[in-house]
């Protein structure tokens, strides 16, 4: 087990980038995964089942931490667990001269509809990130997703204490009538979790923790991988807003305190 | 699970280009129509539409509606600040433009374990149609007020007027007053007199037949010709105690100015041509033809059956109106057609026009759903009602042969005989039902009141009679209302609402008349989105 892992610096929505892809019905463009939430998103043309997305970053930027390393992720997505997943980062579009995660199947893992692929620490800089997704039994006869990151990742020295939670939710309304019986207005599932980082240190508080204090706040969306190292990171991954962010506090000599909740973004 | 997406048909202030805009609770994508269109997840209270039948002919002429408003989040850019609605505020109109509510299941996926949009939101159960009145916003939501379809029948029927211009337009002393339509048969109205000079007389703004031309009360003028157009009508030469007419244009004149009063009896068509026989093809003339809505936007096929019933009832009916010099709207017109029948006119879940009957539910009749313990929740209440219908009625009257001029003493001519005038001083007759002597309604209820006349546009005085004694039926007993709260998921499941406004219906429930099972009739429908709950009024 690894340490969590929180990104909060995302390509896809820094003011310098530009996003692009190969194919989108109207009104679907992959600029709207800088969206806040997982409607519209982008889509493709019905019959494109395989397309690529690409972000342009402007200048040559570090898509992966020196320690922790990177990630590049889309949510929200119609991906069967049959599709396969690339990212390649280049010095020109489409490239893979910095880094090729090659194709990668078996990642997107039914009922969570996500698919996340790490970036090893110490790649290199790249202008370029390529996204590329072949679903060819996709059942809708195109492929979709709500939301989307890439960008470097933040682990804390040491990981959040025992106690942390993660799991499926529901707000669905009930409605028992005078027999008893339960009749249930069905809302979505969504996930959210709750953790807290106990030892964390004065660089960490005055560099990571309020710099997403900062930037997303309880605004935009963060990304958190409780265990990137977890076979099950797939289903583990939460990408959402930040619910719950006590200020950091200085718990005992040297040792600084920090509570978050995050709520899966839908 | 069931997305509630709403379709707005705005357009550009700038062009009137359609600009239509879409919205849901949930968020939808519409992957049936191409390009897709996405239902912004930005609702936040979808509104609703509160309908109620009016109980009684006295306590309204339509079916009561209220609708709450459509409201959504105006999202902020992070960055910018801007509000995704800011722009489209000003750019947008929305005001008098169809909106649409419909209830669209998403599809779940087993296979990938998430949940799909698959079906067509026009596929969806329709929960509202009608328009937008109007927009606000205060910075952080957006709001839209909306009302059902019948706005239309709220407003004056008539807008053609005399231009004053001489000939067809009138002399100057009746500009801009509504030329008089005529609609189905009425009897003794008084004609817009449009050229003093060749007396010539207008009653409808459409064709006619069968016209009697009273002066005084006595039907003393011959008919010479009949003309195609107003033009050949004025051309023509007549003497005295000649009249002609022009039946395409609603037109006659005499051949001598009149000493008394000239009044006439007629049958008015529709513009189309079409010849109205009863009370009903009035109704759907005067939606269709001179509301202008479309066949598509009225129920024809309820209002289809309910005109069956009706016949089975009372037979045909001959029914009409004029309206002479006033301008009445057509809720008015629709209210003297349709109230003795005691129906009113209100729209369906779909947002079409619909007439719906006030009925006495037949105890061991059949019903179209059966609600218990098991469907409704806890709260069900009796519910008053209406003044003048708290206690059964002993007495109730229909008015029919309406006469359209009253008329008495030196304003008809000495040859009207004595019954006659005795018709002609009364504004209509009255039929009535009764119940009066020992174990009458009367005896047991000793503050049961006489109710008003319910005036109508029958024309005999058999038909009105049914209809007073089938009014004696449903108010001569006592009557109850109750509202029920029931989870959306039964009365709105997704094969379709499992019961609409007039529908019949047994209920159990351990409240008052309903503890032992009753069948009531769906008065009421108040389908609660935010709470997840319809609310049923039910009459028995």
């Amino acid at each position: 087990m690894s340490n969590a892992a929180l990104g909060y610096m995302n390509f896809f929505t820094a003011s310098g980038s530009i996003v692009s892809d190969q194919s989108h019905a109207t009104g679907f463009g992959a600029a709207n995964l800088a969206g806040p939430v997982g409607l519209p998103g982008w889509q493709s043309v019905a019959g494109v089942k395989t397309t690529s997305i690409d972000i342009d970053a402007g200048v040559a930027v570090s898509w992966a931490d020196a320690a922790a390393g990177g990630a590049v992720g889309l949510f929200r997505t119609n991906f069967t667990n049959g599709a396969n997943l690339r990212v390649r980062l280049g010095t020109t579009q489409g490239a893979s001269d910095v880094y090729d995660s090659g194709i990668l199947t078996g990642v997107v893992q039914v009922g969570y509809g996500q698919g996340i692929i790490l970036i090893p620490a110490g790649t290199g800089a790249a202008r370029w990130m390529r996204f590329t997704i072949g679903d060819s039994t996709n059942p809708d006869n195109f492929i979709r997703a709500g939301l989307a990151f890439a960008g470097p990742l933040w682990q804390p020295a040491n990981n959040f204490a025992y106690g942390a939670t993660n799991g499926f939710q529901n707000d669905s309304d009930v409605q028992v009538t005078r027999g008893g019986q339960e009749y249930v207005n069905e809302k979505p599932n969504y996930r959210s979790g709750a953790f807290a980082f106990q030892l964390l240190t004065a660089s960490e508080v005055n560099g990571n923790v309020n710099d997403i204090d900062r930037t997303l706040s309880i605004k935009s969306n963060l990304l958190f991988l409780p265990d990137p190292a977890s076979s099950n990171l797939q289903k583990e991954a939460i990408f959402g807003r930040i619910t719950k962010s006590d200020q950091s506090a200085h718990s005992d000599f040297g040792i600084h305190t920090k509570n978050y909740a995050i709520r899966e973004r839908l | 699970m069931r997305a509630i997406c709403v379709t707005v048909a705005a357009v550009l202030a700038s062009t009137g280009a359609a600009a239509p805009f879409y919205l849901s609770d949930f968020g939808y994508i519409d992957n049936t129509v191409s390009p897709p269109i996405c239902y912004l997840p930005h609702l936040s209270q979808p509104g609703n539409s509160s309908r109620q039948m009016p109980i009684g002919p006295e306590n309204g002429n339509a079916v009561g509606a209220q609708w709450g408003d459509i409201a959504w989040i105006n999202p902020r850019d992070p960055i910018t600040g801007a509000g995704y609605w800011d722009s489209l505020i000003d750019s947008l109109i929305v005001a008098g433009r169809a909106v649409t509510i419909t209830l669209v299941e998403k599809t779940w996926d087993a296979a990938r374990g998430i949940w799909i949009d698959a079906n067509p939101v026009t596929g969806g159960l329709a929960a509202f149609s009608g328009i937008a009145l109007g927009w606000s916003t205060d910075g952080d939501s957006v709001t839209l007020h909306i009302r059902d379809n019948l706005a239309v029948l709220e407003q004056p029927l008539q807008d053609n007027f005399y231009s004053g211009a001489g000939g067809a337009g009138g002399t100057t002393d009746i500009a801009n007053q509504p030329i008089p339509k005529t609609r189905g048969v009425v009897t003794n109205v008084t004609p817009i007199l449009v050229d003093p000079a060749k007396n010539t007389y207008q009653i409808s703004d459409a064709s006619v037949a069968l016209l009697t031309v009273y002066e005084g009360g006595i039907a003393g003028f011959s008919l010479t010709s009949n003309f195609a157009t107003y033009a050949l009508l004025a051309a023509a030469t007549l003497t005295s105690g000649q009249y002609a007419t022009c039946l395409a244009q609603g037109y006659f004149r005499l051949g001598t100015t009149p000493v008394y009063d000239i009044t006439c009896d007629l049958r008015g068509n529709f513009p189309s041509g079409a010849t109205p026989s009863d009370t009903i093809d009035i109704v759907l003339g005067l939606l269709e033809e001179d509301c202008g809505i479309a066949s598509g936007s009225i129920n024809t096929a309820s209002i289809g059956a309910l005109q069956t019933l009706l016949a089975s009832l009372y037979g045909t009916n001959r029914s009409g109106f004029y309206t002479g010099s006033d301008n009445p709207t057509p809720i008015d017109l629709l209210s003297l057609l349709l109230n003795a029948y005691s129906c009113s006119v209100g729209t369906d879940l779909n947002g079409k026009v619909d007439i719906f009957q006030l009925v006495s539910p037949n105890p061991v009749g059949t019903t179209v759903a059966e609600f218990t313990t098991a469907h409704i929740l806890d709260g069900a209440q009796h519910v008053d009602l209406p003044d003048g219908v708290v206690i059964p009625n002993w007495r109730r009257s229909v008015s029919f042969q309406p006469n359209g001029t009253t008329q008495s003493g030196n304003t008809l001519k000495p040859g009207v005989t004595q019954a006659q005038r005795q018709v002609l001083a009364k504004p209509y007759a009255i039929a009535t039902w009764s119940s009066t002597g020992g174990g009458s309604v009367r005896a047991l209820y000793p503050t049961s009141l006489d109710a008003p006349i319910v005036l109508s546009g029958l024309i005999d005085g058999s038909a009105a009679q049914s209809m007073a004694t089938n009014l004696g039926a449903l108010w001569g007993v006592q009557r109850h209302l109750y509202d029920l709260s029931l989870p959306r998921a039964v009365i709105l499941p997704s094969s379709g609402p499992a019961v609409e406004l007039g529908a019949i219906i047994g209920v159990t429930f351990p409240i008052g008349k309903l503890a032992a099972r009753a069948v009531c009739e769906v008065v009421g429908m108040d389908p609660d989105f935010n709470g997840d709950t319809v609310t049923l009024r039910v009459f028995l």
